[in-house]
């Protein structure tokens, strides 16, 4: 049995994956993530069918389990110099 | 908030370095997390004390002027985010996720899902003690 | 020319010339801090490399040479760098058994991905070797009625230097052109299969101009012919739709790292009906088939299945933004230099890669004033040397634009922020070395540059 998620429950993710993707160190990491999951969202919008909506939130639940422990990983490595992109935006 | 992220690296490297009196005061305070936050909040609070109503309303109005899918003519203090400016529910997460970055907060799911005006984030923003 | 050439270069080398006399005080130094802090050395080193300093990480766009690993990638490859750590080929225990299972799945994620069947799927350490079993292992394997090699000459150095090998085992190699756009001629093509033509290998996606070169008709000239058609498909593969039935395509080499995964792993597709037999180039277990010998490095292949299952997912997704960005700097750079020429052709071309020539200017002195962008000229594997890069040459790309060619790599990854960078970055470097250079200003003044007599010494 196959259960779309509610609205709120689909923001929620949403959310947690953008807060997740800003706490990557790797400056191109965390944009793509991050630009990954808006992309994604907006896309995802026009699914109808309730089995792919369900599949994708399930997807976006696995990959977000994914991103926040490999936040972790990144910032245990994360080097002392930072991408010049960083560096002239402070 | 940006002085107390400077002044921690300084202060955790003393305390490994020399057990000096100073020192042993800052250790005794790190082992508790929320005393050494206390403890390093102290000295800012002081000087600026809570951000003005109006700084926040500047601030806000230049968040949502920023944002990729707001016309920034539209923006106003008074602005609903879909109604007058047009954004989705997406668009309002990021809207909302832009605020927290702005003023150095975290908002809960609960909270945010609620601000959908800029009359409510300026209120959310002006009546939250940590808004940096 | 070449007198030009090494006038402008005296301050490159000079500045190399004066590297030794710091290194050896940096070796010692780093030598004494590697073993309690090896990761801090490494950043020292990455600070002043080359005698360069470097105030921050360069924007990274290299991406033929080498991806970054996507981080669900490495998500799938911990745990069996950690409690997973089994021999697939131990039969006896579960920690083999769950090694084995995981190789397995992973082959099917690859097969997956160019429409081929587990079965003919062969891990090895990556491309290069996938080329020398293809290419000497067919070769040798057939090598009573088959003698004769047809490849082209902007392939990569592996396959190139394979051929060299045959050849002085007494095998024939037609070596194509191509034409200025660096496209193959099909009908030459198919001229050059003889009767004892054994393997025709011809390169998905060149590595240093991005050209993609006819696969279909190829492989349906090869399938008529009956020879069959190797690819190197290393910078094609998850860039470009692969279907090894519908291209006709026998033997394939696959990388890895190319495709944000690991460094040190890549297969060979080996076609299974008709089904095409080649020579081990090395002894030993029999793994693999017998094709390559030595224990699957399981962490490695499970990595592989993941950026093959996310590049089967992603790849509309990373080609679409692959274009616009290449679109972007493309504009960014030609809105405000001339002279900018694109090598290889536009409309049958990966748009991860811009190869661009910049008229006047010395490509090393670019690259060396381009410390801030991560780039190249020509390919890695021949870009220490001063030569022209050979694909640009086979092009018929003029030896002085050969040598002011830039390779920009656009990724999964790239920003607009960093194209952008990027643009402006190269923009600066470009006309301040053209308003450096009596080449530039003679051209401008209307001198053709080919009529100047150059002094001989």
């Amino acid at each position: 049995m196959v259960v779309a998620p509610t609205r709120a429950e689909a923001l929620s993710l949403f959310r947690s994956l953008l807060r997740t993707a800003r706490q990557f160190s790797d400056y191109n990491i965390r944009e793509y993530t991050r630009r990954r999951a808006a992309d994604a969202f907006r896309e995802n919008r026009a699914l109808g069918d309730v089995a792919a909506v369900a599949a994708a939130f399930a997807d976006g639940k696995k990959l977000l389990e994914v991103a926040k422990r490999q936040v972790v990983v990144y910032s245990l490595y994360a080097p002392k110099a930072k991408s010049i992109m960083e560096m002239k935006l402070q | 908030m940006a002085a107390a992220a400077a002044l921690r690296p300084a202060i955790l490297r003393r305390i490994r370095l020399s057990p000096s009196p100073a020192a042993a005061a800052g250790a005794a305070a790190a082992s508790q997390p929320n005393a050494l936050a206390r403890w390093l909040a102290r000295p800012m609070s002081s000087h600026d004390a809570h951000l003005t109503r109006d700084e926040v309303v500047d601030r806000l109005l230049d968040v949502l002027k920023c944002h990729p899918k707001v016309d920034p003519s539209k923006v106003s203090p008074e602005a609903h985010f879909e109604k007058d400016l047009g954004l989705d529910s997406l668009d309002t997460v990021e809207v909302v996720m832009a605020i927290e970055e702005e003023f150095k907060l975290e908002i809960p799911d609960q909270e945010a899902d609620k601000i959908d005006s800029l009359p409510l984030a300026i209120e959310y923003v002006a009546n939250h003690p940590m808004a940096a | 020319m070449a007198l030009s050439r090494r006038l402008l270069l005296l301050p490159l080398l000079l500045r190399r010339g004066s590297t030794p006399s710091v290194s050896p005080a940096r070796a010692l130094s780093t030598a004494a801090v590697t073993a309690d802090a090896p990761a801090a050395a490494a950043e020292e080193e990455a600070m002043t490399i080359k005698g360069v300093r470097i105030s921050g990480r360069p924007l990274y766009m290299d991406m033929q040479a080498t991806t970054p690993v996507d981080p669900r990638v490495l998500d799938a490859m911990l745990p069996f760098y950690l409690s997973r750590y089994g021999n697939p080929h131990s039969r006896t225990h579960l920690y083999g058994w769950e090694s084995d299972a995981a190789v397995e799945e992973a082959r099917a994620r690859v097969a997956s991905l160019v429409g081929a069947d587990p079965r003919e799927i062969f891990f090895t350490s990556g491309a290069t070797e996938c080329n020398n079993i293809a290419v000497k292992g067919v070769m040798r394997f057939y090598r009573d009625r088959r003698r004769h090699v047809v490849t082209t000459q902007t392939e990569h150095k592996c396959v190139l230097d394979s051929c060299r090998y045959l050849q002085q085992e007494g095998f024939e190699v037609t070596y194509l052109p191509v034409r200025p756009d660096g496209l193959v001629d099909v009908a030459q093509l198919a001229d050059a299969i003889r009767p004892d033509t054994g393997l025709v290998s011809v390169m998905a996606v060149n590595n240093e101009i991005g050209v993609v070169q006819p696969l279909e008709e190829i492989g349906r000239i090869c399938r008529e012919k009956g020879v069959p058609f190797h690819t190197d498909a290393a910078q094609a593969l998850g860039k470009i739709p692969i279907d090894v039935n519908q291209m006709g395509i026998g033997l394939m080499s696959l990388s890895a790292h190319k495709i944000y995964g690991p460094k040190g792993v890549g297969a060979l597709y080996l076609r299974r009906r008709p089904r095409i037999r080649v020579e081990p180039q090395m002894s030993g277990g029999g793994q693999e088939r017998g094709i390559r010998s030595g224990t699957v490095p399981t962490p490695l292949v499970v990595g592989f299945g993941a950026a093959c299952e996310i590049a089967a997912k992603e790849m509309d997704y990373d080609h679409r933004r692959a274009s616009v960005l290449q679109q972007r700097l493309l504009d960014g750079i030609r809105g405000q230099v001339d002279d900018v020429v694109i090598n290889g052709s536009m409309e049958h071309r990966y748009p991860g890669n811009l190869n661009l020539s910049f008229a006047y200017v010395e490509g090393e002195s670019l690259l060396m004033g381009l410390k801030e962008v991560a780039v190249s000229s020509g390919s890695a594997c021949t870009s220490a040397s001063l030569e022209p890069s050979y694909v640009l040459r086979a092009l018929g790309v003029e030896e002085d634009m050969a040598h002011t060619s830039i390779r920009f790599g656009i990724g999964r990854f790239t920003t607009e922020e960093e194209v952008d960078r990027a643009i402006e970055l190269t923009v600066h470097q470009v006309k301040k070395l053209r308003d450096m250079s009596p080449l530039y200003e003679m051209a401008k003044a209307g001198i053709d540059l080919k009529s100047i007599q150059w002094a001989q010494h």
